[in-house]
């Protein structure tokens, strides 16, 4: 029989959020409320951290189904959590979507080259389309 | 003898300071002048050199000032992206009736701002395009595309709104298909979303706006033609220029920044092509663009242009 080699988590129905745990890792602690209040008004599992030592380390705790990592942080940049959660063999297939304000052509490219499922910029994104994006990609569209 | 060795010490030092002179004019950097004759000629090239480091000095600063004046850009707008993402975050929570029903008066005020925010933050994208632009640092990326398909998508994309306003539009391809073309897709795009934004924002319900392509010799040429309120006579040489809006469309009071078009000429001059219009107020305006089908540029090309092409335009 066909092993599935993509975590079991693409295999749930698009509106069962319940087991679905989203990590947040965003300063902003007024976006990341925002964002957070969005996530469990749809029934998601959300952890939140408000930088990025914090975030690796909820991530190896918790481990979530998909990260929103904003890219301006203090201490660790975005890119260099997003860098350390692909080298991780453990995390490696664990979709991390960047939701940052920077988005000139080479963040984006050097982003998505790191290994992110998506780079949304918060401005140009509803909370409800994140929300919709994060399905899309759990769901393996 | 004499006379000729006194004719070359007179034709040479001629000769160094019209190759110092060239230099200088091409920007070069750290052009000097040195003879050692002991007269009249070095007592000048002193002079010259001088002026050289006059010029190098400002150009420095100019640099520095463009440096910076960039940066600041940059930095202020990614800087008013977080509240404003904050605030069209919270805007849409309400909207949404996550924190309660609202009366259909308070959800109308609400979408009104909502929409203002969105002004704010499109203006925002768009003054970092610009400043990038200006700096020079805008990379294209050009691949093998068809430029049918990229404009077919852009006006797909215009469609629904175009219908809202009760516009018709209408969308001509080339009657023999163009081959692949060496095009920028993303930015192209973006320069097509601008002229087809023009278009159908400043033509009246019942109006047309038709896009076309066709193949005149070795060109792509693309025409995007309305039936809108057109541009006043006196405006026209201004249009492609940064923060320009015509007079009558500032006077309609409709939303924009004055940079679609600016953006739209850049891109479009970044494939080797041209951009111009053709219109008469109250009549309509026509958008035309060339691309060279073979484009000698492929694959990632970095921008060369510096800040001082673009000011002398304006």
């Amino acid at each position: 029989m066909d092993k599935p080699n993509s975590e079991p988590v693409t295999l749930q129905p698009v509106n069962d959020n319940g087991n679905v745990k989203v990590l947040l890792i965003e300063d902003d602690r007024f976006l990341r409320e925002l964002i957070a209040q969005k996530l469990e008004r749809e029934k998601f599992q959300v952890m939140q951290a408000v930088d990025g030592e914090e975030g690796l380390r909820k991530l190896g705790e918790q481990k979530p189904n998909i990260v929103l990592l904003d890219l301006i942080l203090p201490g660790l940049s975005g890119f260099d959590v997003l860098k350390k959660i692909k080298e991780d063999s453990a995390n490696a297939s664990m979709p991390v979507v960047i939701l940052s304000n920077l988005g000139q052509r080479e963040d984006v490219e050097r982003g998505l080259s790191l290994g992110a499922s998506d780079f949304l910029i918060k401005a140009h994104f509803t909370p409800q389309e994140i929300i919709v994006k994060i399905q899309g990609i759990l769901a393996g569209k | 003898m004499a006379l000729y060795l006194l004719s070359r010490s007179i034709s040479e030092p001629i000769l160094d300071f019209r190759a110092a002179f060239r230099e200088l004019v091409k920007g070069k950097r750290n052009v000097r002048v040195n003879l050692g004759t002991k007269d009249e000629f070095e007592d000048l090239a002193k002079h010259f050199n001088e002026m050289a480091e006059y010029i190098d000095k400002n150009r420095e600063k100019e640099e520095k000032i463009n440096d910076l004046k960039s940066e600041f850009i940059s930095i202020a707008a990614h800087q008013l992206r977080s509240p404003l993402s904050g605030i069209k975050w919270t805007f849409k929570t309400l909207l949404d009736g996550d924190l309660g029903v609202m009366t259909t008066e308070q959800k109308e005020s609400l979408e009104r701002a909502y929409s203002v925010n969105e002004r704010l933050i499109s203006l925002v994208a768009e003054l970092l395009d610009v400043s990038r632009i200006e700096e020079g640092k805008i990379g294209y990326n050009f691949n093998g595309t068809s430029l049918e398909r990229a404009v077919e998508e852009a006006v797909e994309e215009y469609k629904l709104i175009a219908q809202n306003k009760n516009i018709e539009l209408s969308f001509f391809k080339p009657q023999i298909a163009l081959p692949n073309m060496p095009l920028d897709e993303e930015r192209l795009g973006l320069a097509l979303n601008n002229l087809l934004a023009n278009a159908t924002n400043y033509t009246l319900s019942g109006g047309r706006v038709s896009v076309s392509i066709e193949r005149v010799n070795e060109e792509a040429k693309v025409t995007i033609k309305d039936t809108g309120v057109g541009i006043p006579k006196g405006d026209m040489n201004k249009i492609f220029s940064k923060f320009f809006r015509a007079s009558n469309v500032v006077r309609m009071q409709t939303p924009g920044t004055g940079l679609g078009l600016f953006i739209a000429r850049n891109i479009i001059e970044k494939h080797g092509g041209k951009i111009w219009v053709e219109s008469e107020e109250n009549k309509g305006s026509s958008f035309i663009f060339t691309l060279p089908i073979n484009n000698h540029k492929q694959g990632f090309v970095v921008d060369d242009l510096s800040a001082d092409d673009l000011v002398g335009e304006e």
